[in-house]
């Protein structure tokens, strides 16, 4: 009898297991990118898809404190590279919200049911940032006129003559991370 | 009719633990697999109070009726007038003095002082209003939760409260309702290794210069250097605030 | 001296519902333009970058206020000994936590980020008076909860007096707590007072003793119970003493800025040609709220009147919105003195020229729903809990002495 109702327990859980995991899976497969955007060309987020997945919440969080309150500008963790990278661009070339329904952050958010704080102070599209006001402001100033500076780039930095940054820097950037 | 017995059904208990544990592990396992944060390792420390960035306005020099400082300001900062000046956001503004007894007109911009003792930083409950190592004092506006008691306590009235919903935002300045927000000396550019702010390059560019902006740590730095020529005094400096933004000339 | 008997108060269902239901229309507006505020933003109310806190925070002070002071009927009865004190002491419990409640609401109602309040209870900057203000209203409610708890339950009478004496304290720091948050700025020339904080307390004695007296008067009217005349004099004579004192606090205050050049401006203001800042002091503040008020109270023509107790604890409270209402408002109406000496041409910033505000609706709406809140929790604890004492008529044992 008890052996019985052993090899029963086993069942049950292996079966809530087996479901569990489906489940996820169905999650799992799907990239999540929306097609338009400049990620969908790309093979890799700056970390792995599933890291991004269960962690994106925690490194925008950590992230944000280092640039508040330090300055440090990492900006492949940056939600400003978030939208760049993550934003499609509609039949017409104009950039779409990324927080709009049906879009990036919402198709997973809205199953999440996670309501999204970010994008009432932070903007939805991208954005080339152009220091208008400081001449001869480049990314090839070297370090030691800097105050500080980090080392990674991204589309949304401009050269001093207002052509973005090509993207090779960012995969190489995030390569050099010595991380998981 | 089944046997009742004193003994509790044990065959049950095991099936219920098991059950429990099985979806437990299920459901924290893969968690405990990603436990480890990016940001080990950061290429630089961040900001250091080796630097105190700072503002020398020379009155003299301030032309009437020119606010060129202001409209740099609100154009990098994409801070729109909505035609209601009395709830409008204002980060600099222009005011026009004229002395009560000898009647001289000086003209100044009027922004966050940047005070070593910030009155607002002492009384925002959550800390949202701080002072960065390297001077700027500004508004964390992801713990800010809007009580205005920091723009009550600024002696100086520079802060401002974002009283309707942002259209277009900035991704040099995010902005949003309900926070409170204040000159920041561009701290987005600073950061990024620029050496001045908007209002004191656009100052510059309409030909006044009436405002030089830099570290007052370095005595090599301009502003240190016209420092030490100009008489300068700190506004409200009975307050004994140490304010990083100097006057000259009112 | 007979065990004193405390009942549910009965009044009939008529009433009590029509009220309840009034009161529960005012909540649900006052949460309705809640939501619209956090939809819209505070533009559409009569706050701005010039007057930062308006008629919301006025409605949230004066009840927090008088929350702390309501509490003294119970800290009088327990802490120190006064028979007669002793078993309003259930009722003043209620009323202080109801009234604290409405009062907080409005406050959190009115922030611009109310949905971050998790993030205000969670992360504290220990520098803030308002970080310490929130541990000591929440802990002033579960202190008086405690302390209601002792009241009422029989085996633990003895500790009322020691949970009254906790309570009385952490009620004097609160209302310290609530005063500092003027008292602390250097700012304005209004405030930087180090007699904001004691201020506060005499003022909390004084409106919360007046709300006591006038919602204790209602209820055992509506109630059909006996109010005796001893009790209600002593109580009416309590609270002459606390309008004198809140005057004299008021005289003090305003004496010692006249005293100083700086403060000549901010005097000026309040005293001579604020316009309405002015109206509201001398009429509201110390006519209808201290000098009218006195006279009712101590006039030997009205020794024996009801009506005049009643009157006096109104215009009291009136007295004392309106006093709270020159302080907050009126201290941020007047300019800061950035430039002393100077006068102010141009400024796109309001700076130099007092700051026009007019309330909106929406404000009147948000603070209404706090007294609405108040009220209502003040009404379903009557009902519901034993804290009205059946009868309250002068025990016959105590002598003229009393």
């Amino acid at each position: 009898m008890q052996k019985a109702s052993f090899g029963m327990a086993g069942l049950v859980a292996a079966f809530l297991a087996g479901v569990l995991l489906v489940l996820a899976q169905s999650v799992m497969g799907d990239p999540g990118v929306t097609p338009g955007s400049r990620a969908a060309k790309l093979d890799a987020c700056v970390r792995s898809t599933p890291d991004m997945r269960r962690n994106h919440m925690k490194y925008l969080k950590h992230e944000r404190d280092e640039t508040v309150h330090k300055g440090i500008r990492e900006r492949d963790l940056g939600l400003a590279g978030c939208v760049g990278c993550h934003a499609a661009t509609d039949t017409l070339g104009q950039a779409v919200p990324v927080n709009v329904k049906g879009q990036f952050c919402q198709s997973c958010h809205e199953f999440a049911a996670v309501h999204i704080d970010c994008f009432g102070c932070h903007r939805n599209t991208p954005q080339q940032a152009r220091p208008e006001f400081i001449p001869g402001f480049s990314e090839n100033t070297p370090d030691s006129q800097r105050t500080f500076v980090s080392q990674h780039t991204l589309m949304n930095d401009v050269s001093a003559d207002g052509q973005p940054l090509a993207m090779q820097n960012h995969d190489a950037a995030s390569q050099g991370r010595a991380h998981d | 009719m089944t046997e009742v017995t004193e003994r509790p059904d044990m065959d049950r208990r095991r099936l219920v633990s098991i059950t429990a544990a099985t979806l437990a592990g299920v459901t924290i396992a893969p968690g405990v697999v990603l436990q480890s944060l990016a940001g080990g390792k950061t290429p630089n420390q961040g900001v250091s109070s080796q630097v105190r960035w700072g503002m020398l306005i020379d009155t003299n020099k301030c032309a009437d009726g020119c606010s060129a400082c202001v409209e740099a300001c609100n154009r990098e900062n994409a801070i729109p007038s909505h035609g209601r000046p009395t709830t409008d956001p204002q980060w600099i503004r222009k005011v026009k003095l004229r002395d009560k007894m000898t009647g001289r007109v000086a003209n100044l911009p009027m922004m966050c002082q940047h005070c070593e003792f910030p009155p607002c930083v002492d009384v925002c409950p959550t800390g949202a209003s701080f002072r960065r190592a390297d001077g700027i004092v500004m508004v964390d506006r992801h713990t800010c939760i809007g009580c205005r008691y920091c723009m009550m306590a600024c002696p100086y009235k520079a802060r401002s409260f974002i009283h309707e919903n942002i259209e277009e935002h900035s991704v040099v300045a995010p902005r949003g309702k309900g926070c409170v927000e204040s000159c920041n000396f561009c701290a987005y550019w600073l950061d990024r290794g620029a050496k001045t702010t908007a209002c004191a390059q656009a100052c510059a560019k309409a030909g006044h210069q009436a405002i030089i902006f830099g570290d007052l740590n370095d005595p090599e730095s301009a502003i240190a250097k016209r420092l030490r020529e100009l008489p300068t005094r700190q506004i409200r400096s009975e307050l004994e605030l140490n304010t990083g933004v100097r006057y000259a000339g009112v | 001296m007979k065990e004193m008997q405390f009942r549910e108060l009965y009044c009939p269902p008529a009433r009590y519902w029509t009220g309840l239901t009034g009161l529960a229309i005012l909540m649900a507006m006052s949460f309705g333009t809640f939501l619209y505020l956090e939809h819209e933003g505070h533009w559409v109310t009569g706050m701005n970058n010039q007057v930062i806190w308006g008629l919301p925070h006025v409605f949230a002070i004066f009840l927090i206020v008088a929350a702390s002071g309501a509490l003294n009927v119970a800290s009088i009865g327990s802490v120190f000994g006064g028979p007669l004190y002793k078993p309003l002491g259930r009722y003043s419990g209620l009323l202080a936590i109801s009234l604290l409640i409405g009062g907080l609401l409005v406050l959190v109602l009115d922030l611009g980020r109310p949905e971050r309040l998790i993030v205000a209870m969670t992360t504290y900057n220990f520098k803030s008076i308002f970080a310490w203000n929130i541990f000591l209203y929440t802990g002033f409610i579960v202190i008086t909860l405690v302390y209601l708890w002792a009241m009422m339950e029989r085996q633990a009478k003895t500790l009322t007096r020691p949970i009254g004496f906790v309570a009385f304290f952490w009620r004097l720091l609160l209302t310290t707590g609530t005063g500092s948050i003027f008292g602390f700025i250097v700012a304005r020339d209004a405030y930087n007072s180090a007699v904001l904080a004691p201020m506060f307390i005499i003022m909390s004695f004084s409106y919360g003793l007046a709300f006591f007296i006038i919602t204790l008067m209602s209820a055992y009217l509506w109630g059909d119970r006996k109010l005796g005349d001893l009790r209600l004099a002593k109580l009416k004579n309590l609270l002459g003493v606390f309008v004198g004192a809140v005057l004299f606090f008021n005289l003090v205050y305003h004496l010692t800025n006249l005293y100083i050049a700086q403060q000549h401006g901010i005097e000026r203001f309040i005293l001579l040609d604020g316009g309405p800042y002015t109206a509201m002091f001398w009429l509201g503040q110390i006519l209808i709220g201290s000098i009218f008020p006195l006279v009712l109270i101590y006039a030997p023509k009205y020794q024996q009147s009801r009506y005049a107790i009643a009157t006096a604890s109104m215009l009291i409270l009136v007295g004392g919105f309106c006093q709270i209402y020159v302080l907050l408002i009126g201290g941020q109406a007047y300019p800061l003195s950035l430039f002393p000496g100077y006068e102010v041409l141009q400024s796109s910033f309001y700076d130099g020229v007092v700051a026009a505000y007019s309330p909106s609706f929406w404000e009147a709406m948000l603070g209404v729903g706090g007294i609405a809140v108040a009220l209502a929790l003040v009404s379903i604890g009557a009902r519901m809990l034993k804290v009205f004492p059946e009868s309250l008529e002068d025990p016959d044992s105590l002598g003229p002495a009393h």
